[in-house]
């Protein structure tokens, strides 16, 4: 486009003559063309190419070709290379089994093909055109030409023809350095249009205050509406009107309130969908890139967290086809901006006037020391909070029972857990096994708002399965089809008596899946709720050598370490009869069972509910600026490594209650995280094996039931507000607005 | 020949500048809150057409209710008076089991699904090449000037609105109106071609329909049948002869 | 046998790390499997931890008040040389306390 336009925008025809001779042609334009562009034969008519290089090569991105049924496999030639893929793949996936990357729009390997963005033709062999690859069927013996002038001639056209309606943004645009569209025309599209007629504008849509909309930069690729209809199971977004009048939008005023929503401005090729919090902050390139693990919720979602200096700039995810493939929640998305306010950066002591005065922390950990030595050690309570890595979770109670104290736990763990079997409270059948299940029955959770990546995963098992789910709890929205079974333990006896229709239903799968919610825990009756589904397993040959359906659904990122850890409350009332109250954390615990006499220190990032009862604040670092040990509820050990440096003067959190060891002359064996992780494996070695899910072999079942007495109170709503849900979320503006918004009312 | 110039450079720059994607159909590709068109309104197909969608819906597989979609907004449409309020979208959403969404997208696909007030005879002119060069620019504009309005506008009274329309397949009539019937809801619902007509015959054509008569339809030329000549056929006069052998083979 | 219910006078935790699959644990996960029940039933609320990670030794560690803690390797052991082993050890600890 650039000079030529320019040119003749310069040479305004505004004189009579030019007019007189052309009326019709209001900007002239110089076009400048080869000859052997404009005649592109066959590639059977040129000469025969040169030699192949038969170098083995690796798939695009580092790709795993899975051979379902090794004897289907089939091998067709791209460029001349042979290459072997399994029976049902596409020309496109063909190419990039064998390491060539074809320009593409509209495909994306987890929707639906549809084929309409044209950008991936390539020529084959005995075909009069060239094929859409993305839709077309990989056959035997193929010759697949991914570099002839056919093939590269129908990219330059389909690039011109997707840059003519679109805007001149790029300066404007978010998209900007990260844009399929500049790469695309870049490496494949020609050096300049030809377009001189007036471009089309779009009117923007309100998507809610998340996505920003600039809809005249779409370029109807249709991935947003098959990801909303497909993947969050919210069919809002469609095709409107047709030709190049058509729109994408949701025709009347609705916002998009799917809790996936947010993957949209991945998915979306071009700036028309952008993250709205992150808009106009930053450029792609001036970003720093940290690999790191999400601790909003139980699943553990690999994101890359994209910082500036020492601002967390956004989160995008990371690629892990077993837990998150390539989508995260909203709440994990947004929850950044919680990262900067409300934050803890100086020790504060709560003087006798009940203000919090700083000091620098060699007072504020003698004075903790000295507290600790003046109660006797049985009134001596450690909580660990919903965010905590599992490093600082084995420090803390190292040092209280070193105190003489074995009152830690770790916060939503209630007092009867038997954390003595993993498979007891870990995803037994992982998060990607669930996706051979055929049958799930739901106990008490709600995925949807729980672990909403587990939700997406068993959305797709419904959806390619056609498996059935019952779910037994309080009657909420699920984006998938299911039987609400009933709201209460009565129902689980039902289903495990046999009276149930459902119960013939789990009898009947071939791949049972039983989904039992981390609400248990805090009910006093969780053995016999335990023992009720356990009959329920044995009945439905759930747990069997070759397949373990019993699940257990956590519902925050510091749950498993810590029943991994062991940190289960022993005794029943020992919060209500302390005196010396450790809070690493814990914003959600009862403060009003703490006794107004008792002394409690608070060691934590953000100043959310527990400060105000706290004596004493020990600033902490949050999970982005530290490296810490978080296990999934699947029981996959992960690791966060430290993006951004911590805030004023908080520090790690397992080193404050080293230096507190110290100081309270019950110094700790350990200086270094080597020292600490070490002590990790002797107690759960399954913690230092990052990136490893260590399955449990020994079944629950071995369990006793101590408790055979089911209280028939029905089940609970575990998360009651799904975007603010721990100390960051709470803290941040975006998840305020999010909740206010987009919650169903 | 100046102010020729003048007037073909004012259309070019009103060429350039004109939506055209707009100027056909008769609304947005997003729909706003009014009184009489909201989604909170309570839509639903009348006691007649109850059975006239059961009907419909039996073309079709079960399971593939949504394939009726198409004779269903049409159905929806002619209950209503000509035109589709966004209640009536969900109200076929819900019969074919269907996102609102996906009836959303297919109604404002298809020209013919007004999602706009039309008049109770909505008037629709063929533009096409054909009927183009036999004079249907003058006929639109007899009609605009007759009636007061503008394009895909409906009158005072709010009997009439014009609209353009792609060919209907009259060539040989050219030019020619359609006249869709929305006055006596469904069952009243015609859609007739008046073809050959001229510009005065146009207007005589609204104003028979403003008194409430129904002027004939088919060509208005007195001395054409159908698609016949003027003047009666000059060809196939008497029947064809036969072939010079049935047997092809042997010839 | 008394000492299974004197587990929990004097020690807090206990803790079995071995393999799922290795056979060097064999005989200890044949002891839990026997025997946790049991033990569990009669010290319900003594945390009898049992932390399986492949590729580990089986071990048993005891921890006692004040964040003592003792580790004992399991390698080669059978079943019934656990079981004396964990009753010696709770033994001990009831004599070291007397």
């Amino acid at each position: 486009m650039g000079l030529g336009l320019l040119a003749s925008k310069a040479i305004r025809p505004t004189t009579r003559l030019i007019n007189f001779q052309n009326p019709n042609n209001l900007f002239l334009r110089t076009i400048v063309s080869k000859p052997e562009l404009r005649n592109p034969e066959p590639a059977a008519a040129q000469p025969e190419q040169p030699l192949v290089d038969l170098s083995p090569r690796t798939p695009v991105g580092g790709a795993r070709v899975h051979f379902p049924n090794p004897d289907d496999a089939i091998e067709v030639f791209v460029d001349g290379f042979p290459v072997k893929i399994p029976k049902g793949f596409s020309v496109l996936q063909a190419c990039e089994v064998a390491g060539v990357d074809i320009p593409r729009f509209c495909y994306h390997s987890r929707l639906s093909i549809a084929g309409n963005c044209r950008m991936c033709l390539v020529e084959v062999e005995k075909s009069p055109k060239p094929v859409a690859s993305c839709a077309m069927p990989a056959l035997p013996g193929m010759k697949i030409k991914t570099d002839t002038p056919v093939a590269k001639k129908a990219r330059e056209g389909v690039m011109e023809f997707l840059l003519m309606n679109h805007p001149l943004d790029c300066p404007i645009c978010d998209q900007g350095g990260e844009c399929d569209l500049q790469d695309q025309s870049m490496a494949f599209g020609s050096d300049r249009g030809r377009f001189t007629e007036m471009k089309r504008s779009v009117v923007d849509k309100n998507l809610g205050p998340l996505v920003k909309t600039v809809m005249t930069r779409c370029i109807q690729c249709t991935r947003c509406v098959r990801f909303a209809s497909e993947v969050a199971g919210v069919q809002d977004l469609g095709m409107l009107g047709r030709g190049s009048g058509e729109e994408i939008g949701t025709y009347v005023e609705k916002l998009m309130t799917s809790e996936l929503s947010g993957n949209v401005i991945d998915i979306c090729p071009v700036g028309a969908l952008t993250s709205k919090p992150f808009a106009f902050k930053a450029r792609n390139w001036e970003l720093k890139n940290t690999e790191t693990i999400d601790v909003t919720d139980a699943v553990g979602s690999n994101i890359r967290i994209d910082s500036r200096g020492p601002e967390v700039m956004r989160i995008v995810p990371r690629l892990n086809e077993d837990i998150n493939e390539e989508w995260i929640s909203d709440k994990t998305r947004f929850c950044y901006d919680g990262l900067k306010r409300q934050r803890l950066n100086d020790p504060m002591i709560r003087g006798p006037d009940g203000r919090f005065k700083p000091v620098n922390w060699r007072e504020a950990l003698s004075v903790v020391a000295e507290v600790a030595h003046q109660v006797k050690p049985e009134e001596i309570v450690g909580i660990s909070g919903k965010l905590s890595d599992a490093e600082s979770m084995i420090v803390l109670k190292d040092f209280l029972n070193r105190l003489g104290s074995n009152n830690v736990w770790g916060e939503g763990i209630g007092v009867n857990t038997n954390a003595d079997l993993r498979s007891g409270y870990i995803m037994n059948t992982s998060i990607a096994g669930l996706e051979k299940a055929d049958a799930f029955l739901l106990v008490g959770t709600q995925p949807r708002v729980e672990a909403a990546m587990v939700n997406a995963r068993i959305r797709k098992t419904v959806t390619v399965n056609q498996a059935k789910v019952g779910y037994i709890g309080p009657a909420t929205d699920f984006n998938y089809d299911n039987q609400h079974l009933g709201t209460g333990p009565q129902t689980l006896i039902d289903i495990a008596e046999g009276r149930h229709p459902f119960s013939k239903i789990i009898s009947n799968a071939k791949h049972p899946v039983i989904i039992v919610g981390g609400g248990i825990f805090e009910r006093k009756d969780q053995d016999a709720i335990f023992a009720a589904v356990e009959t329920i397993a044995k009945q439905g040959n759930v747990v069997r050598s070759d397949w373990n359906g019993l699940n257990v659904l956590l519902l925050h990122a510091a749950q498993a370490a810590a029943l991994d850890l062991g940190l289960v409350p022993q005794s029943e009332n020992s919060l209500e009869s302390a005196k010396f109250v450790y809070l690493m954390g814990a914003d959600d615990t009862n403060l009003d069972k703490i006794p107004k006499d008792a002394f409690v220190v608070y060691q934590g990032h953000h100043g959310d509910k527990s400060v105000y009862r706290a004596n004493v604040i020990l600033p902490a670092a949050a999970f982005s600026e530290k490296e810490g040990i978080y296990e999934n509820t699947e029981g996959c050990t992960q690791q966060t490594w430290p993006a951004v440096p911590t805030v004023g003067d908080s520090r790690d959190d397992w080193k404050i209650i080293r230096a507190l060891s110290e100081v309270a002359e019950v110094r700790l064996p350990y200086d270094t995280i080597g020292g600490v992780r070490a002590r990790l494996r002797t107690v759960a070695p399954n913690l230092v094996q990052i990136d490893e899910r260590e399955p449990a072999a020994l079944p629950s079942s071995l369990r006793p039931t101590f408790t055979q007495k089911m209280d028939p109170t029905p089940f609970g709503v575990a998360v009651e507000n799904f975007y603010m849900t721990d100390a960051i979320t709470r803290a941040s503006k975006i998840m305020a607005q999010c909740s206010a918004m987009l919650l169903k009312k | 020949m100046l102010a020729r110039l003048a007037a073909n450079r004012l259309n070019q720059i009103r060429q350039t500048f004109r939506q055209p994607a707009r100027a056909f159909s008769t609304a947005l590709n997003y729909h706003l809150d009014s009184p009489d068109n909201n989604p909170n309104l309570p839509w639903e197909f009348n006691d007649a057409n109850k059975a006239k969608v059961k009907e419909i819906l039996s073309h079709y597989p079960t399971n593939y209710k949504q394939s009726a979609v198409i004779p269903l907004l049409d159905l929806a449409q002619q209950q209503h008076g000509g035109w589709l309020p966004v209640s009536a979208m969900n109200a076929v959403a819900k019969v074919i089991e269907v996102a609102p969404i996906r009836v959303y997208e297919v109604a404002t696909f298809y020209s013919m699904f007004n999602r706009s007030k039309v008049g109770k005879y909505h008037l629709l002119v063929c533009g096409t090449t054909p009927c183009m060069i036999r004079g249907s620019r003058e006929i639109e504009e007899a009609l605009l000037k007759h009636l007061g309005v503008k394009r895909n506008e409906v009158t005072q009274d709010g009997f009439f609105s014009v609209g353009e329309m792609e060919c209907m397949g009259c060539c040989v009539n050219a030019p020619m109106i359609t006249v869709a019937d929305y006055s006596n809801g469904s069952e009243g619902y015609t859609y007739n071609y008046y073809e050959d007509v001229t510009p005065e015959k146009v207007v005589e054509i609204v104003e028979k329909l403003r008194k409430g008569e129904k002027p004939p339809h088919g060509t208005q030329n007195p001395q054409r049948i159908r698609s016949g000549p003027a003047g009666g056929n000059t060809t196939l006069l008497s029947d064809p002869k036969p072939p010079p052998c049935r047997d092809l083979d042997a010839c | 046998m008394a000492w299974r219910g004197n587990l929990s006078k004097n020690i807090k935790e206990l803790r079995f790390l071995l393999c799922q699959s290795s056979p060097a644990s064999s005989s200890a996960r044949a002891f839990i499997e026997k025997n946790y029940k049991e033990l569990k039933t009669l010290n319900p609320k003594l945390p009898i931890l049992i932390r399986e990670c492949s590729g580990v030794e089986p071990q048993l560690w005891l921890r006692y008040d004040l964040g003592v803690e003792k580790g004992i390797k399991l390698e080669g052991m059978t079943e019934p040389q656990i079981s004396k082993l964990l009753e010696s050890m709770v033994k001990a600890a009831a004599a070291f306390k007397a």
